[in-house]
């Protein structure tokens, strides 16, 4: 559920810094046709100017804020991740800031005096500022990639390796077309909300046309970053995961229609689009942009870094470890409301619950344990939460010792039987040593 | 303890708080002007509702309605430094108040974009023409956001120096806020010392860099005359820095004596008597600057340089404050770990080269629009 949090913001966030990158080359390329002679209607400078006023209402404003958020968001849900994440690249952190500086330093110098400046000046502020957006975007996605494929990181440990990790370039590559995709469709959008003659917004129309026409090696760079994935998570692209499949799906489609309609009718047969129109297609592009991150997320259960961190921020180490010790024995924050719990055992299937599933399931709503267990026997129950990581791979392997097993499986009878005032305490040496079995069957924990 | 804040210390850790301290003290001007900015344009706006023939719009606050926008992004950019850093040096403790105020400390986001699009919203012609009787209100508004922002970065950073006693209470307690006496004292010491900077840097921009709604001030006879807004600001610095030294000075006595004994010893005197050695000398230099045409560059680079160190003395002292609080050599293994990590030459070649770029856009702007008498 939480990931649900992140995932939406994240896909917000992704949406209005890529159009921040992508407006800045759109900009960038009217400038330029302004400033040689191609702007035979003298319209550039007018359009340019009004475009970045939305681009700063925007991107400067909401962009910004979200990228915070982000981190926030982040801190909320999975503290050892964004941690590790910080811990492992803030210098190349640091660096994305410089970058960051320098382009709010150039696009408001550019928003506040571009009118009066001349042409020169202008394309010069406009190429510092998407320079600078652009390595944004460089930076942050060699942090975020590194995530799902660390490479020669895993072992080595050496911050380049995990920078350039193996989906760094395709993942690279296909943002900067998407950033050109949204700032041209956002470019159409805006265009139909001017006052200019129909010729003008044609003509505009047909040169934001331009900035689509890279999709046509979309479909290479989306292979290249398919093959490059670790196998498991290639699997679940390719069918093995019903939910990624379908949102990969999603953003395929939503891809190739707006592809079509840029190319087939836009460029080649320079078809006019009004804003309604336009609007679709943008909306096309976040649902692309929103099946594509949700598809980057999906695919690296079920770690928040590859072989490093899983996704409920247990290290392998810690799974040897907490089989020993217990997963919450040091847990030092109790339960709330810890009193409507019928015994020890139920609070330490809760406690357990809290610390290790929590973060991606919620106990009766969206992606509910009770709902996902229902209709699993007892013995099940303890049998696929023993051998977690077969029963679903996506799953990260249980982190603890037999007695913890039982007792989530007893919470979640508990639950699952609406909470009664009394609950029987299952304690049977048998039914433990089973557990332990299964647990060492299932890994070498 | 026993040496002056960053020395003493373990190379990393030592680089990690300088680091720390520089890009709070950049946020931190910026924020200053933003905050006591919006204050100001709300005190003046609601004064100027109680009058019966309005009055028209002074020079400052056009040049603050102009330019709090830009302050903001500004800003917040800046935040981001400061905000990596705290992730280094005090990891477990940062993300433990976030997780202790979860929604409510979340809250600041959605609040913040409100009161930036309400910055916006007050430049426009739009809200100027429909409802200027709005506008005070709107300040009002925008002013609470800052505060509530502000109150909720202190609550956060003193809820991240308690020991887990208290945040195993706090979460078992089920708490969304975490009242603290220290709290609106702090708040109030930042409040205070914004006004200083704000005035430092309006002091700028009546004499030197006026905003495109804003007459320039020429050298010639006719220029208008600033000098009501100057003793405006001049008084308003000068009430700011007394009430920045008191509230301070209460606040030091108002500490453990453990804490105090930190906070006035080898770690941070020297930043203390820094602090109060630069607010002595804004106090001399607006003393000094008796009208706009007082403000000469080197008066009001002094200025600037006294407001500089003021702020960064300030963060030093805050900063003592939490090494008082946490048993900081606890964290130097941490802070050794991260410094281990590769990149750190890629940072200083890039901040180098893009503060390099940063100026020459500036630059760029600026000689044209000198050149061609255009403001």
């Amino acid at each position: 559920m939480k990931g649900l949090i992140i995932g939406g913001l994240g896909i917000f966030h992704v949406f209005l810094a890529q159009f921040a990158i992508g407006g800045g080359m759109l900009m960038c390329y009217f400038q330029w046709l302004g400033q040689s002679g191609r702007d035979r209607l003298g319209i550039m400078r007018k359009f340019i100017d009004d475009y970045f006023k939305y681009l700063v209402l925007i991107c400067f404003v909401t962009g910004a804020l979200t990228g915070v958020g982000m981190w926030f968001t982040s801190i909320q849900i999975s503290p050892r991740t964004i941690g590790l994440m910080v811990t492992e690249f803030h210098w190349l952190w640091a660096t994305e800031w410089t970058f960051f500086c320098l382009e709010v330093v150039a696009g408001y110098a550019f928003f506040r005096h571009g009118k009066t400046l001349p042409d020169s000046i202008r394309l010069q502020l406009l190429l510092t500022y998407t320079i600078a957006a652009w390595f944004s975007l460089f930076w942050i996605n060699g942090i975020l990639s590194w995530q799902l494929t660390p490479g020669t990181w895993t072992q080595s440990r050496n911050v380049w390796d995990g920078f350039f990790n193996p989906s760094f370039w395709p993942s690279l590559l296909f943002r900067t077309i998407v950033c050109m995709v949204i700032a041209a469709l956002s470019a159409c959008v805006v265009i139909n909300t001017l006052p200019l003659p129909r010729e003008t917004r044609s003509r505009l129309i047909f040169h934001s046309s331009h900035f689509l026409l890279p999709m046509i090696v979309m479909p290479a760079l989306g292979l290249w970053f398919v093959a490059v994935l670790p196998v498991d998570s290639r699997q679940w692209v390719m069918g093995g995961s019903v939910a990624i499949t379908l949102f990969m799906n999603i953003a395929v489609g939503a891809s190739v229609l707006i592809a079509g309609y840029a190319i087939v009718g836009l460029y080649w047969q320079r078809l006019t689009i009004n804003g309604a129109t336009a609007t679709l297609l943008l909306l096309l592009a976040f649902g692309a942009t929103a099946g594509g991150e949700f598809v980057r997320e999906g695919v690296r259960k079920p770690y928040t870094v590859r072989q490093t961190l899983y996704s409920n921020s247990m290290t392998p180490n810690q799974i040897t470890e907490f089989r020993q010790v217990g997963s919450v024995t040091n847990d030092p924050y109790p339960l709330l409301n810890e009193e409507r719990y019928p015994s020890e055992q139920i609070r330490l299937g809760a406690k357990v619950y809290r610390l290790q599933c929590s973060v991606c399931h919620t106990q009766h709503g969206v992606n509910g344990l009770t709902h996902l267990t229902a209709t699993w026997t007892e013995s099940q129950r303890r049998m696929n939460i023993a051998k977690l990581q077969h029963t679903k791979n996506f799953m990260p392997p249980f982190a603890g010792p037999p007695e913890e097993v039982e007792a989530l499986v007893q919470w979640l009878a508990w639950v699952n039987a609406h909470e009664p005032s009394e609950w029987p305490i299952s304690n049977d040496p048998d039914v433990l040593e089973q557990i332990a079995k299964w647990l060492h069957e299932a890994s070498d924990y | 303890m026993d040496v002056t804040f960053p020395f003493g210390l373990p190379w990393p850790t030592a680089t990690y708080l300088s680091l720390y301290v520089a890009t709070l003290t950049l946020h931190m001007l910026l924020m200053h002007y933003v905050l006591a900015g919006a204050a100001w344009l709300t005190g003046s706006s609601l004064v100027n509702l109680r009058r019966s023939k309005p009055a028209q719009q002074t020079t400052i606050a056009k040049a603050l309605q102009d330019w709090l926008p830009f302050a903001l992004g500004g800003a917040i950019t800046a935040g981001v430094a400061p905000l990596l850093f705290v992730q280094i040096l005090y990891q477990r403790e940062f993300y433990t108040a976030n997780l202790l105020l979860s929604h409510r400390w979340m809250s600041i986001l959605p609040i913040l974009i409100l009161a930036f699009y309400l910055l916006y919203l007050q430049k426009s012609t739009w809200l100027n023409h429909r409802a200027a009787v709005l506008k005070p209100w709107v300040w009002l508004l925008i002013t609470s956001c800052f505060l509530f922002v502000g109150y909720s970065w202190t609550e956060n950073h003193l809820l991240s120096l308690q020991k887990q006693d208290s945040w195993t209470t706090f979460f078992a307690e089920r708490r969304y806020f975490f009242a603290r006496w220290e709290i609106p004292l702090r708040l109030a010491i930042w409040l205070a010392s914004a006004f200083t900077t704000l005035a430092a840097v309006l002091a700028w921009q009546l004499c030197n860099v006026p905003t495109p709604e804003v007459a320039p001030i020429s050298k010639s006879s006719d220029q208008r005359d600033f000098t009501s807004e100057w003793r405006g600001l001049r008084t308003a610095s000068f009430l700011a820095i007394g009430l920045s030294m008191g509230l301070s000075l209460g606040y030091f006595f108002t500490m453990t004596l453990e804490t105090r004994t930190i906070v006035a010893g080898p770690l941070a005197w020297p930043y203390i008597l820094l602090t109060v050695a630069a607010w002595g000398t804004q106090i001399w230099i607006w003393w000094r600057m008796t009208a706009p045409k007082h403000g000469t560059s080197r008066m009001l680079l002094a200025l600037s340089a006294a407001v500089v160190v003021t702020t960064l003395g300030m963060n030093v002292i805050r900063e003592a404050i939490r090494l008082a609080e946490v048993d900081l050599a606890t964290l130097f293994p941490r802070h050794a770990d991260a410094a281990n990590v590769g990149g750190a030459g890629v940072f200083l070649f890039f901040l180098i080269l893009n503060a390099g770029v940063m100026v020459w856009v500036v630059r760029q702007v600026v000689l044209h629009l000198n050149a061609n008498g255009d403001h």
